[in-house]
């Protein structure tokens, strides 16, 4: 019985680790299947939210919890300023020319955030009471953290599925001709797209900043999970890096407790590596036309 | 100046992709209510007239006037605002989606709710086959029920005008029949066709004027009966 509950702990934590790498997946995944730019830079919008809410709480005196409903919009912004001045003009262009940008944007907001804010790690604490959940007991801001993931995973599943919008971006991504058949202005739904997946990376960097803590260098290491993730569920596919991120997230708990820390470190990769012998497209690969 | 009846008009376009020169002056016109087919062999540039014609491909010169206005700069989404419709070769759909989400992203532009209604009881009267399987996706369906909900998806936008690329290829002869019967259907109620196709035969026989197009210049051009009679169109085009 002990062992049974031991195992439900490590899969819970894992599904809550893995939430974060779903909000970071999942605008990485529709950034992609909509302009097929793979954004590097994505982690550096978690570092920013992450910031923007502590400096909130710390100088603001903001509630933590309601920093979320700043940092998104702001971020949206921010994501709509980005794509508009800069991702715009790589798209359609070689895949080296888009690679190259995200990674420049990627490294300047990096070091611009060490230049500013230091490299000194920054957490907010809040809720850090425990809570007893299936016979273990976890922080609350562990279990805070899991559900606003999930109301924020459920609330972009329903955006693209039931309001024009999301349906558009949906269309956009499956065959951007006929879109603009269609009437649509794919040049918004690129600028639309990258602004809500910009939205839900700050989103994923207040829950970071809430849970542990942020620092200048987290999104470049986070954005390794997270595109572990997005070729697992594969590239595209928003459901698949859903169900990709949960899995890596569980994976990673299981190798932190049953082998060692450094194992949970590498573990994403040893799952994407032996899935992808299995399908070499992802699980949902075979949505995404070349 | 353009003819007060044309919806769409080339004249003398020329272009291509990248270096290769593919169109070397085309002209058509398209007047209101009219089904005019564009036929010519392989590689003439007859899908290239269209993407020029939908604003895919800018051309290196010559004008595209819709309506009497020009558009050669207009993008795409505008031309299609400007009630111009495109169904594309090889019934390209969205495949992970249903066929009523198919036909609500063709009503994007449209934005009163009982328009769309409306529009898709329309479409599900000319198909009915779709209004079936309204809940399918379309990359389960079959060739002709993919070309039928191409059809549909372009008609949710309540096109005067609508480019048809290829609409019979790679459908069995039965299919073939069924998809002009609905062209004429489409074009009776009102609406302009311009269609590109390879079964040149077939398209004459049902087109009130067409186009023959070859080494991405005008051929030549008559009613469909016309052409249809015309020996070098039967040797050259038609086969026999």
């Amino acid at each position: 019985m002990d062992q049974f509950l031991l195992v439900v702990e490590v899969v819970l934590r894992g599904l809550f680790l893995g939430m974060l790498y779903a909000l970071l997946a999942s605008g990485l995944s529709m950034v992609f299947g909509v302009m097929r730019v793979v954004n590097f830079a994505h982690g550096e919008f978690l570092m920013l939210g992450g910031f923007l809410a502590y400096f909130l709480w710390s100088l603001g005196h903001v509630n933590p919890l309601l920093t979320i409903v700043i940092v998104m919009p702001v971020m949206f912004v921010a994501g709509m300023v980005v794509q508009r001045l800069l991702v715009e003009r790589v798209v359609g262009k070689p895949v080296l020319s888009s690679l190259l940008l995200t990674f420049g944007i990627s490294i300047v907001l990096m070091n611009l955030a060490q230049y500013f804010f230091t490299t000194n790690l920054r957490g907010i604490p809040y809720m850090g009471e425990p809570a007893q959940l299936l016979g273990a007991s976890y922080a609350r801001y562990t279990l805070l953290s899991f559900g606003i993931g999930g109301v924020l995973g459920t609330v972009l599943f329903s955006f693209l599925r039931f309001t024009s919008w999301g349906k558009a971006i949906r269309a956009t991504s499956q065959n951007a001709e006929v879109a603009m058949a269609c009437g649509i202005d794919v040049r918004r739904v690129r600028m639309v797209s990258f602004a809500v997946g910009a939205a839900l990376a700050g989103a994923a960097g207040v829950l970071a900043a809430i849970t542990s803590a942020v620092y200048p260098a987290i999104g470049s290491i986070i954005i390794l999970r997270a595109f572990a993730v997005v070729v697992l569920g594969g590239l595209g596919s928003i459901g698949g890096a859903l169900l990709g991120a949960l899995l890596i997230g569980v994976a990673e708990s299981a190798g932190t407790f049953y082998l060692s820390a450094e194992v949970g470190q590498i573990i994403a990769f040893v799952v994407l590596i032996m899935v992808l012998l299995v399908r070499p497209a992802g699980i949902f690969g075979a949505r995404v036309e070349a | 100046m353009t003819e007060d009846s044309a919806i769409l008009q080339l004249r003398n376009v020329t272009g291509g992709y990248g270096k290769k020169q593919v169109l070397f002056g085309v002209s058509l016109v398209v007047r209101r209510g009219e089904l005019v087919a564009i036929i010519g062999p392989n590689g003439a540039g007859k899908s290239t007239v269209f993407k020029v014609a939908m604003g895919y491909l800018q051309p290196w010169e010559g004008l595209v006037f819709l309506n009497g206005q020009g558009v050669r700069s207009l993008p795409t989404h505008e031309r299609v605002a400007r009630r111009m419709g495109y169904v594309p070769q090889g019934r390209v759909v969205f495949p992970d989606m249903t066929v009523d989400e198919h036909l609500d992203v063709g009503a994007w532009l449209v934005k009163s709710r009982e328009a769309r209604r409306r529009a898709k009881e329309y479409v599900f009267q000319i198909f009915p086959r779709l209004a079936e399987r309204r809940g399918q996706k379309a990359g389960t369906m079959s060739g002709g029920e993919r070309q039928m909900l191409s059809m549909g998806r372009a008609l949710m936008a309540q096109p005067t005008i609508i480019l048809l690329d290829e609409p019979s290829l790679g459908l069995s002869p039965k299919l073939v029949d069924e998809v002009f019967q609905h062209i004429e259907t489409i074009n009776r109620a009102g609406v302009a066709v311009l269609m590109v196709e390879q079964n040149a035969a077939k398209a004459l026989r049902h087109a009130h004027r067409a186009y023959v197009i070859d080494m991405g210049k005008n051929h030549l051009e008559g009613s469909g009966k016309q052409l249809l009679d015309d020996p070098e169109v039967r040797r050259s085009y038609l086969g026999g």
